[in-house]
Protein backbone atom coordinates (compact mmCIF):
# COMPACT_ATOMS: atom_id res chain seq x y z
CA UNK A 1 0.00 0.00 0.00
CA UNK A 2 1.42 3.07 -1.06
CA UNK A 3 0.47 6.63 -0.13
CA UNK A 4 0.02 9.23 -2.48
CA UNK A 5 -1.51 6.58 -5.07
CA UNK A 6 1.04 5.45 -7.39
CA UNK A 7 0.19 5.02 -11.52
CA UNK A 8 2.39 1.43 -10.77
CA UNK A 9 4.39 -0.13 -8.05
CA UNK A 10 7.22 1.79 -7.43
CA UNK A 11 9.68 -0.87 -6.73
CA UNK A 12 8.72 -3.67 -8.95
CA UNK A 13 6.12 -2.06 -11.59
CA UNK A 14 2.79 -3.78 -10.76
CA UNK A 15 -0.52 -2.65 -11.23
CA UNK A 16 -1.71 -0.95 -8.16
CA UNK A 17 -5.58 -0.18 -7.10
CA UNK A 18 -7.06 2.51 -5.52
CA UNK A 19 -8.00 1.93 -1.94
CA UNK A 20 -9.57 3.54 0.87
CA UNK A 21 -8.09 4.17 3.83
CA UNK A 22 -9.01 4.23 7.24
CA UNK A 23 -9.45 7.62 8.91
CA UNK A 24 -7.44 7.19 12.30
CA UNK A 25 -4.08 7.81 13.06
CA UNK A 26 -1.46 9.76 15.14
CA UNK A 27 0.65 12.85 14.90
CA UNK A 28 4.14 12.08 14.30
CA UNK A 29 5.40 15.59 13.31
CA UNK A 30 4.11 18.76 12.50
CA UNK A 31 4.68 22.20 11.48
CA UNK A 32 3.22 25.64 11.32
CA UNK A 33 3.65 27.22 7.67
CA UNK A 34 4.25 31.20 7.68
CA UNK A 35 5.52 31.65 4.30
CA UNK A 36 3.87 29.78 1.42
CA UNK A 37 2.64 30.40 -2.03
CA UNK A 38 -0.03 32.90 -2.55
CA UNK A 39 -2.67 30.29 -3.28
CA UNK A 40 -2.66 29.19 0.53
CA UNK A 41 -3.43 31.15 2.67
CA UNK A 42 -1.06 31.32 6.10
CA UNK A 43 -0.57 30.22 8.90
CA UNK A 44 -1.59 26.69 8.46
CA UNK A 45 -0.36 23.84 10.27
CA UNK A 46 0.58 20.41 8.65
CA UNK A 47 1.18 17.16 10.34
CA UNK A 48 2.58 14.06 9.46
CA UNK A 49 -0.11 11.50 10.36
CA UNK A 50 0.70 7.58 10.50
CA UNK A 51 -2.72 5.92 9.91
CA UNK A 52 -3.14 3.04 12.54
CA UNK A 53 -4.84 0.32 10.15
CA UNK A 54 -2.29 0.75 7.29
CA UNK A 55 0.39 1.79 9.01
CA UNK A 56 1.07 4.40 6.15
CA UNK A 57 2.09 8.07 6.47
CA UNK A 58 -0.19 10.79 5.48
CA UNK A 59 -0.08 14.45 5.11
CA UNK A 60 -3.14 16.45 6.52
CA UNK A 61 -4.14 19.97 7.72
CA UNK A 62 -4.02 19.72 11.37
CA UNK A 63 -7.45 22.03 12.14
CA UNK A 64 -8.01 22.63 15.64
CA UNK A 65 -7.21 24.71 18.78
CA UNK A 66 -3.86 25.00 20.21
CA UNK A 67 -0.68 23.61 18.79
CA UNK A 68 -1.20 19.42 17.88
CA UNK A 69 1.25 17.28 20.34
CA UNK A 70 3.38 14.60 19.13
CA UNK A 71 1.13 10.84 19.54
CA UNK A 72 -2.00 12.21 19.66
CA UNK A 73 -4.65 10.70 18.06
CA UNK A 74 -6.16 12.21 15.11
CA UNK A 75 -9.61 11.84 13.05
CA UNK A 76 -8.11 11.87 9.07
CA UNK A 77 -10.82 12.65 6.31
CA UNK A 78 -11.02 14.42 2.89
CA UNK A 79 -12.37 17.97 3.05
CA UNK A 80 -13.46 20.22 0.08
CA UNK A 81 -11.32 23.42 -0.92
CA UNK A 82 -13.33 25.11 -3.99
CA UNK A 83 -12.77 22.39 -6.85
CA UNK A 84 -9.59 20.63 -4.72
CA UNK A 85 -9.82 18.27 -1.64
CA UNK A 86 -7.64 18.83 1.20
CA UNK A 87 -6.52 16.11 3.58
CA UNK A 88 -7.55 17.35 6.90
CA UNK A 89 -6.78 16.03 10.38
CA UNK A 90 -8.45 16.84 13.44
CA UNK A 91 -7.82 15.70 17.22
CA UNK A 92 -9.38 12.49 17.43
CA UNK A 93 -13.69 12.79 18.70
CA UNK A 94 -13.51 15.99 17.99
CA UNK A 95 -15.14 16.32 14.56
CA UNK A 96 -18.18 17.23 13.67
CA UNK B 1 42.87 5.21 -19.36
CA UNK B 2 43.25 6.36 -16.17
CA UNK B 3 41.66 4.99 -13.01
CA UNK B 4 43.19 8.02 -11.12
CA UNK B 5 40.95 11.58 -11.39
CA UNK B 6 42.30 14.92 -10.13
CA UNK B 7 40.55 17.92 -9.35
CA UNK B 8 43.34 19.80 -11.58
CA UNK B 9 41.99 23.37 -10.81
CA UNK B 10 38.72 25.26 -9.49
CA UNK B 11 36.94 28.57 -10.19
CA UNK B 12 33.77 30.38 -8.67
CA UNK B 13 32.58 33.24 -8.83
CA UNK B 14 30.61 35.71 -6.37
CA UNK B 15 27.81 34.33 -5.50
CA UNK B 16 24.34 36.27 -4.50
CA UNK B 17 22.27 38.87 -6.33
CA UNK B 18 23.14 39.11 -9.98
CA UNK B 19 19.92 40.30 -12.23
CA UNK B 20 22.12 41.51 -14.31
CA UNK B 21 24.10 38.85 -15.47
CA UNK B 22 23.44 36.36 -17.73
CA UNK B 23 24.55 32.56 -16.68
CA UNK B 24 27.11 32.91 -19.67
CA UNK B 25 28.52 35.85 -17.92
CA UNK B 26 28.55 34.14 -14.54
CA UNK B 27 29.75 30.65 -16.54
CA UNK B 28 32.63 32.81 -18.21
CA UNK B 29 34.07 34.36 -15.18
CA UNK B 30 34.40 30.96 -13.30
CA UNK B 31 35.36 29.22 -16.29
CA UNK B 32 38.67 31.49 -17.01
CA UNK B 33 39.19 31.57 -12.73
CA UNK B 34 39.62 27.53 -13.09
CA UNK B 35 41.41 27.29 -16.38
CA UNK B 36 44.05 29.80 -14.85
CA UNK B 37 44.17 27.73 -11.18
CA UNK B 38 44.57 24.61 -13.09
CA UNK B 39 47.56 26.26 -15.20
CA UNK B 40 46.12 25.19 -18.81
CA UNK B 41 44.60 26.43 -22.18
CA UNK B 42 40.98 25.67 -23.21
CA UNK B 43 42.95 23.71 -26.14
CA UNK B 44 43.60 21.25 -23.31
CA UNK B 45 39.67 20.74 -22.46
CA UNK B 46 37.85 17.68 -24.78
CA UNK B 47 34.48 17.30 -22.64
CA UNK B 48 31.65 19.99 -21.01
CA UNK B 49 29.27 19.27 -18.47
CA UNK B 50 27.05 21.33 -16.98
CA UNK B 51 24.79 21.07 -13.94
CA UNK B 52 22.23 23.56 -14.09
CA UNK B 53 18.56 23.02 -12.21
CA UNK B 54 16.14 26.15 -13.82
CA UNK B 55 17.60 27.10 -17.13
CA UNK B 56 16.43 26.84 -20.74
CA UNK B 57 16.93 23.51 -21.78
CA UNK B 58 20.46 23.56 -24.20
CA UNK B 59 22.18 25.95 -21.45
CA UNK B 60 25.50 23.68 -21.68
CA UNK B 61 25.31 24.21 -25.10
CA UNK B 62 25.12 27.91 -25.67
CA UNK B 63 27.69 28.51 -22.60
CA UNK B 64 29.85 26.25 -24.54
CA UNK B 65 29.71 29.01 -27.35
CA UNK B 66 29.89 31.68 -24.88
CA UNK B 67 32.82 30.37 -22.87
CA UNK B 68 35.09 29.80 -26.21
CA UNK B 69 34.33 25.76 -25.81
CA UNK B 70 31.92 25.46 -28.46
CA UNK B 71 32.12 22.19 -30.97
CA UNK B 72 33.24 20.10 -27.81
CA UNK B 73 31.09 17.05 -26.24
CA UNK B 74 28.41 18.76 -24.01
CA UNK B 75 26.39 16.96 -21.63
CA UNK B 76 23.92 19.34 -19.45
CA UNK B 77 23.01 18.11 -16.23
CA UNK B 78 19.79 18.72 -14.24
CA UNK B 79 19.79 16.19 -10.56
CA UNK B 80 18.49 19.20 -8.25
CA UNK B 81 20.67 20.48 -5.92
CA UNK B 82 22.89 17.80 -6.58
CA UNK B 83 23.39 18.66 -10.41
CA UNK B 84 26.66 20.19 -9.88
CA UNK B 85 28.56 17.10 -8.07
CA UNK B 86 26.08 14.65 -10.82
CA UNK B 87 28.05 16.58 -13.24
CA UNK B 88 31.50 15.76 -11.95
CA UNK B 89 30.52 12.16 -11.02
CA UNK B 90 29.33 11.88 -14.52
CA UNK B 91 32.91 13.56 -15.79
CA UNK B 92 34.76 10.93 -13.53
CA UNK B 93 32.83 8.41 -15.33
CA UNK B 94 34.29 9.38 -19.08
CA UNK B 95 37.91 9.60 -17.81
CA UNK B 96 37.94 6.52 -16.03
CA UNK B 97 36.46 4.80 -19.51
CA UNK B 98 38.51 6.85 -21.17
CA UNK B 99 36.27 8.57 -23.36
CA UNK B 100 38.02 11.79 -22.26
CA UNK B 101 40.74 13.41 -20.63
CA UNK B 102 40.35 16.58 -19.17
CA UNK B 103 36.65 17.95 -18.93
CA UNK B 104 35.53 21.63 -17.62
CA UNK B 105 32.62 20.95 -15.25
CA UNK B 106 30.11 23.52 -14.42
CA UNK B 107 27.68 24.49 -11.81
CA UNK B 108 25.35 27.47 -12.92
CA UNK B 109 22.62 28.91 -11.54
CA UNK B 110 20.55 32.23 -12.27
CA UNK B 111 17.50 32.17 -9.75
CA UNK B 112 16.96 36.48 -9.73
CA UNK B 113 13.64 37.21 -12.01
CA UNK B 114 12.29 33.52 -11.41
CA UNK B 115 11.63 33.02 -7.70
CA UNK B 116 11.40 35.57 -5.12
CA UNK B 117 12.08 33.83 -2.18
CA UNK B 118 10.09 30.39 -2.32
CA UNK B 119 10.90 27.81 -5.19
CA UNK B 120 7.86 26.77 -6.56
CA UNK B 121 7.49 23.07 -6.78
CA UNK B 122 5.15 21.35 -9.61
CA UNK B 123 1.56 20.22 -8.47
CA UNK B 124 1.69 17.01 -6.84
CA UNK B 125 -0.66 15.67 -3.65
CA UNK B 126 1.82 16.92 -1.32
CA UNK B 127 2.50 20.18 -2.75
CA UNK B 128 -1.29 20.58 -3.25
CA UNK B 129 -1.51 20.38 0.49
CA UNK B 130 0.54 23.29 1.35
CA UNK B 131 3.77 21.45 1.72
CA UNK B 132 6.54 23.64 0.90
CA UNK B 133 10.54 22.87 0.64
CA UNK B 134 11.14 24.77 4.49
CA UNK B 135 8.05 23.09 6.00
CA UNK B 136 9.78 19.42 4.45
CA UNK B 137 12.80 20.14 6.41
CA UNK B 138 10.74 21.35 9.52
CA UNK B 139 8.96 18.53 9.97
CA UNK B 140 12.42 16.94 10.13
CA UNK B 141 13.68 19.31 12.51
CA UNK B 142 10.33 18.72 14.85
CA UNK B 143 10.85 15.15 15.15
CA UNK B 144 14.12 15.66 15.94
CA UNK B 145 13.86 17.92 19.09
CA UNK B 146 10.97 15.60 19.91
CA UNK B 147 13.16 12.42 20.17
CA UNK B 148 16.86 13.50 20.54
CA UNK B 149 15.91 16.75 22.56
CA UNK B 150 17.35 19.25 20.00
CA UNK B 151 16.90 22.74 21.15
CA UNK B 152 15.81 25.79 18.99
CA UNK B 153 19.26 27.09 20.06
CA UNK B 154 21.12 23.76 18.55
CA UNK B 155 18.99 25.07 15.17
CA UNK B 156 20.05 28.76 15.48
CA UNK B 157 23.80 27.60 16.72
CA UNK B 158 24.41 26.24 12.86
CA UNK B 159 23.73 29.82 11.24
CA UNK B 160 25.86 31.44 14.02
CA UNK B 161 28.86 29.09 12.88
CA UNK B 162 28.29 29.35 9.15
CA UNK B 163 28.00 33.08 9.15
CA UNK B 164 30.72 33.55 11.37
CA UNK B 165 32.75 31.24 8.65
CA UNK B 166 31.05 33.50 5.70
CA UNK B 167 32.36 36.52 6.75
CA UNK B 168 35.95 35.31 5.64
CA UNK B 169 34.59 34.03 2.04
CA UNK B 170 35.20 36.59 -0.52
CA UNK B 171 32.39 35.05 -2.14
CA UNK B 172 29.57 34.55 -0.23
CA UNK B 173 26.29 36.36 0.05
CA UNK B 174 25.87 37.19 3.32
CA UNK B 175 29.72 38.08 4.63
CA UNK B 176 28.53 39.15 8.16
CA UNK B 177 28.07 37.42 11.18
CA UNK B 178 24.87 37.42 12.94
CA UNK B 179 23.61 36.34 17.13
CA UNK B 180 21.74 33.16 17.94
CA UNK B 181 19.40 35.70 19.58
CA UNK B 182 19.28 37.84 15.70
CA UNK B 183 18.44 34.22 14.32
CA UNK B 184 16.12 33.02 16.81
CA UNK B 185 14.17 36.53 16.57
CA UNK B 186 13.73 36.49 12.39
CA UNK B 187 9.82 35.52 11.08
CA UNK B 188 9.02 31.83 11.22
CA UNK B 189 8.94 30.38 7.72
CA UNK B 190 7.98 27.44 9.17
CA UNK B 191 7.67 26.11 12.68
CA UNK B 192 10.78 25.68 14.09
CA UNK B 193 12.39 27.47 11.03
CA UNK B 194 13.22 30.61 10.99
CA UNK B 195 14.00 32.80 8.20
CA UNK B 196 17.64 33.15 9.09
CA UNK B 197 17.56 29.02 9.51
CA UNK B 198 16.66 28.81 5.56
CA UNK B 199 19.63 29.71 3.22
CA UNK B 200 19.23 32.75 0.77
CA UNK B 201 18.16 31.93 -2.91
CA UNK B 202 21.42 32.91 -4.94
CA UNK B 203 22.94 33.38 -8.27
CA UNK B 204 26.45 32.23 -9.54
CA UNK B 205 28.77 29.85 -10.99
CA UNK B 206 32.01 27.64 -10.62
CA UNK B 207 33.68 25.53 -12.54
CA UNK B 208 36.43 22.47 -11.73
CA UNK B 209 38.72 21.25 -14.73
CA UNK B 210 38.94 17.23 -14.01
CA UNK B 211 41.73 15.29 -15.81
CA UNK B 212 42.70 11.82 -15.67
CA UNK B 213 46.90 12.74 -16.15
CA UNK B 214 48.64 14.26 -12.75
CA UNK B 215 48.35 18.20 -13.45
CA UNK B 216 51.65 19.27 -14.50
CA UNK B 217 50.98 23.18 -13.08
CA UNK B 218 49.57 22.67 -9.94
CA UNK B 219 51.64 21.82 -6.08
CA UNK B 220 49.51 19.97 -4.80
CA UNK B 221 47.61 18.22 -7.03
CA UNK B 222 44.20 16.63 -5.64
CA UNK B 223 42.21 13.75 -6.10
CA UNK B 224 38.78 12.74 -6.31
CA UNK B 225 38.81 9.15 -4.23
CA UNK B 226 35.74 8.31 -4.17
CA UNK B 227 31.94 8.87 -4.99
CA UNK B 228 28.49 7.70 -4.53
CA UNK B 229 25.36 8.73 -5.61
CA UNK B 230 21.77 6.96 -5.26
CA UNK B 231 18.08 8.58 -5.64
CA UNK B 232 15.55 8.47 -2.75
CA UNK B 233 13.26 5.35 -2.85
CA UNK B 234 9.23 5.74 -2.67
CA UNK B 235 8.98 5.42 0.77
CA UNK B 236 7.00 7.19 3.80
CA UNK B 237 9.79 10.41 3.50
CA UNK B 238 10.12 10.58 7.58
CA UNK B 239 10.15 6.39 8.27
CA UNK B 240 12.46 5.89 10.67
CA UNK B 241 15.82 4.88 9.19
CA UNK B 242 14.91 5.17 5.66
CA UNK B 243 17.77 7.65 4.80
CA UNK B 244 19.75 6.90 1.80
CA UNK B 245 22.54 9.32 2.53
CA UNK B 246 23.68 7.18 4.95
CA UNK B 247 23.98 4.23 2.47
CA UNK B 248 25.63 6.99 0.12
CA UNK B 249 28.31 8.03 2.36
CA UNK B 250 28.78 4.33 3.03
CA UNK B 251 29.40 3.75 -0.63
CA UNK B 252 31.23 6.84 -1.04
CA UNK B 253 33.92 5.98 1.66
CA UNK B 254 34.53 2.16 0.64
CA UNK B 255 35.35 3.83 -2.90
CA UNK B 256 37.81 5.80 -1.19
CA UNK B 257 38.64 3.42 1.32
CA UNK B 258 38.24 5.90 4.27
CA UNK B 259 35.99 6.26 6.66
CA UNK B 260 34.16 9.33 8.58
CA UNK B 261 37.10 9.26 11.17
CA UNK B 262 39.82 10.27 8.53
CA UNK B 263 37.67 13.33 7.09
CA UNK B 264 38.96 16.32 7.90
CA UNK B 265 37.17 18.83 6.09
CA UNK B 266 33.15 18.67 4.87
CA UNK B 267 30.81 20.94 2.77
CA UNK B 268 27.58 19.81 3.28
CA UNK B 269 24.26 21.14 2.40
CA UNK B 270 23.05 23.10 4.65
CA UNK B 271 19.89 24.83 2.82
CA UNK B 272 18.28 24.40 5.84
CA UNK B 273 19.80 23.99 9.49
CA UNK B 274 18.64 20.83 10.57
CA UNK B 275 20.31 19.36 7.55
CA UNK B 276 23.66 20.04 8.30
CA UNK B 277 23.20 18.11 11.78
CA UNK B 278 21.12 15.33 10.02
CA UNK B 279 23.86 15.47 7.93
CA UNK B 280 26.69 15.17 10.93
CA UNK B 281 24.46 12.33 12.12
CA UNK B 282 24.58 10.55 8.62
CA UNK B 283 27.60 10.87 7.39
CA UNK B 284 29.00 9.38 10.60
CA UNK B 285 30.38 12.21 12.19
CA UNK B 286 28.66 11.29 15.43
CA UNK B 287 25.68 8.96 16.50
CA UNK B 288 22.11 9.13 15.16
CA UNK B 289 20.51 11.46 17.38
CA UNK B 290 23.88 13.28 18.76
CA UNK B 291 23.78 15.92 15.74
CA UNK B 292 22.36 18.91 17.70
CA UNK B 293 25.78 18.49 19.99
CA UNK B 294 27.99 17.98 17.29
CA UNK B 295 27.42 21.62 15.83
CA UNK B 296 29.90 22.80 18.84
CA UNK B 297 32.58 20.55 17.27
CA UNK B 298 32.41 21.31 13.60
CA UNK B 299 34.04 24.86 14.00
CA UNK B 300 36.39 25.34 15.76
CA UNK B 301 36.81 21.59 14.92
CA UNK B 302 39.94 20.48 17.30
CA UNK B 303 39.78 16.90 16.40
CA UNK B 304 36.73 16.18 14.51
CA UNK B 305 35.81 17.10 11.19
CA UNK B 306 35.06 20.53 10.19
CA UNK B 307 32.07 21.40 8.65
CA UNK B 308 31.04 24.36 5.99
CA UNK B 309 34.51 26.46 6.96
CA UNK B 310 32.99 28.25 3.71
CA UNK B 311 30.42 29.83 5.47
CA UNK B 312 27.35 26.86 3.99
CA UNK B 313 24.45 27.34 1.72
CA UNK B 314 24.07 29.60 4.69
CA UNK B 315 26.76 32.31 3.68
CA UNK B 316 27.01 31.51 0.44
CA UNK B 317 23.59 31.42 -0.67
CA UNK B 318 22.18 28.50 -2.94
CA UNK B 319 22.58 28.69 -6.78
CA UNK B 320 20.91 25.35 -7.05
CA UNK B 321 22.86 24.21 -10.30
CA UNK B 322 26.10 25.32 -8.89
CA UNK B 323 26.18 24.49 -5.22
CA UNK B 324 27.81 21.10 -5.66
CA UNK B 325 30.80 22.51 -7.22
CA UNK B 326 30.90 25.96 -5.17
CA UNK B 327 31.37 22.97 -2.01
CA UNK B 328 34.03 21.17 -4.44
CA UNK B 329 35.50 24.67 -4.83
CA UNK B 330 35.97 24.78 -1.11
CA UNK B 331 37.36 21.28 -0.14
CA UNK B 332 39.64 21.93 -2.73
CA UNK B 333 41.16 24.65 -1.98
CA UNK B 334 41.19 23.53 2.35
CA UNK B 335 43.11 20.37 0.86
CA UNK B 336 45.93 22.57 -1.02
CA UNK B 337 46.29 24.79 2.34
CA UNK B 338 44.90 27.88 0.44
CA UNK B 339 41.47 28.45 2.62
CA UNK B 340 42.29 31.68 4.44
CA UNK B 341 41.75 32.49 7.64
CA UNK B 342 39.10 29.37 7.95
CA UNK B 343 41.98 27.03 6.85
CA UNK B 344 41.79 23.78 8.60
CA UNK B 345 45.45 22.78 9.85
CA UNK B 346 46.80 19.19 7.81
CA UNK B 347 43.25 18.41 6.17
CA UNK B 348 44.46 15.89 3.89
CA UNK B 349 40.85 14.26 3.05
CA UNK B 350 37.87 16.18 2.32
CA UNK B 351 33.95 15.13 1.35
CA UNK B 352 31.03 17.34 -0.22
CA UNK B 353 27.48 16.51 0.17
CA UNK B 354 25.01 17.39 -1.97
CA UNK B 355 21.11 16.43 -2.19
CA UNK B 356 17.74 17.51 -2.91
CA UNK B 357 14.33 17.09 -3.70
CA UNK B 358 11.42 18.50 -5.86
CA UNK B 359 9.70 15.12 -6.26
CA UNK B 360 8.11 15.38 -2.90
CA UNK B 361 6.87 11.56 -2.44
CA UNK B 362 11.00 10.83 -2.78
CA UNK B 363 13.37 11.45 -0.04
CA UNK B 364 15.94 13.19 -2.34
CA UNK B 365 16.00 13.49 -5.88
CA UNK B 366 19.57 12.77 -5.88
CA UNK B 367 22.33 12.79 -3.01
CA UNK B 368 25.78 12.47 -4.07
CA UNK B 369 29.24 11.93 -2.13
CA UNK B 370 32.52 12.78 -3.13
CA UNK B 371 35.74 12.16 -0.99
CA UNK B 372 38.74 14.19 -2.09
CA UNK B 373 42.36 13.50 -1.20
CA UNK B 374 45.92 14.59 -1.70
Amino acid sequence: MRFPACLSCPDCGAPMEPAELGGVGRIETWTTVHRAPPRFETPYVLAWVQLEEEGLRVLARFTGDGEPRLGAAVDVALAADGDDALIVATAAGSSA
Amino acid sequence: VSDDVFIAGVGATRFGRRPQDSESVMALEAVRAALHDAGVERAAIDAVFVGNVFGDPGLGQAIARDVGLAGLPVVNVENACASGTSALLEAAAWIRAGMAESVLVLGVEKLSGRFDGLIALPSSTYIDQGLTLPAIYALHARRHMEEHGLAPTDLASVTVKSRRLGAHNPLASYQDAVSAEEVLAAPLIADPLTRLMCCPNADGAAAAIVTGARPAAVDRPIRLLGSALASGRHRDRLAPGTSVVGEVARRAYEAASVGPQDVDVAEVHDAFVIGEILAYERLGFCEPGEGGRYVARAYPHGDDTAVNTSGGLMSRGHPPGATGIAQVYEVVRQLRDHAGPAQVQDADVGLTLTMGGTVTELETNACVVHVFGT
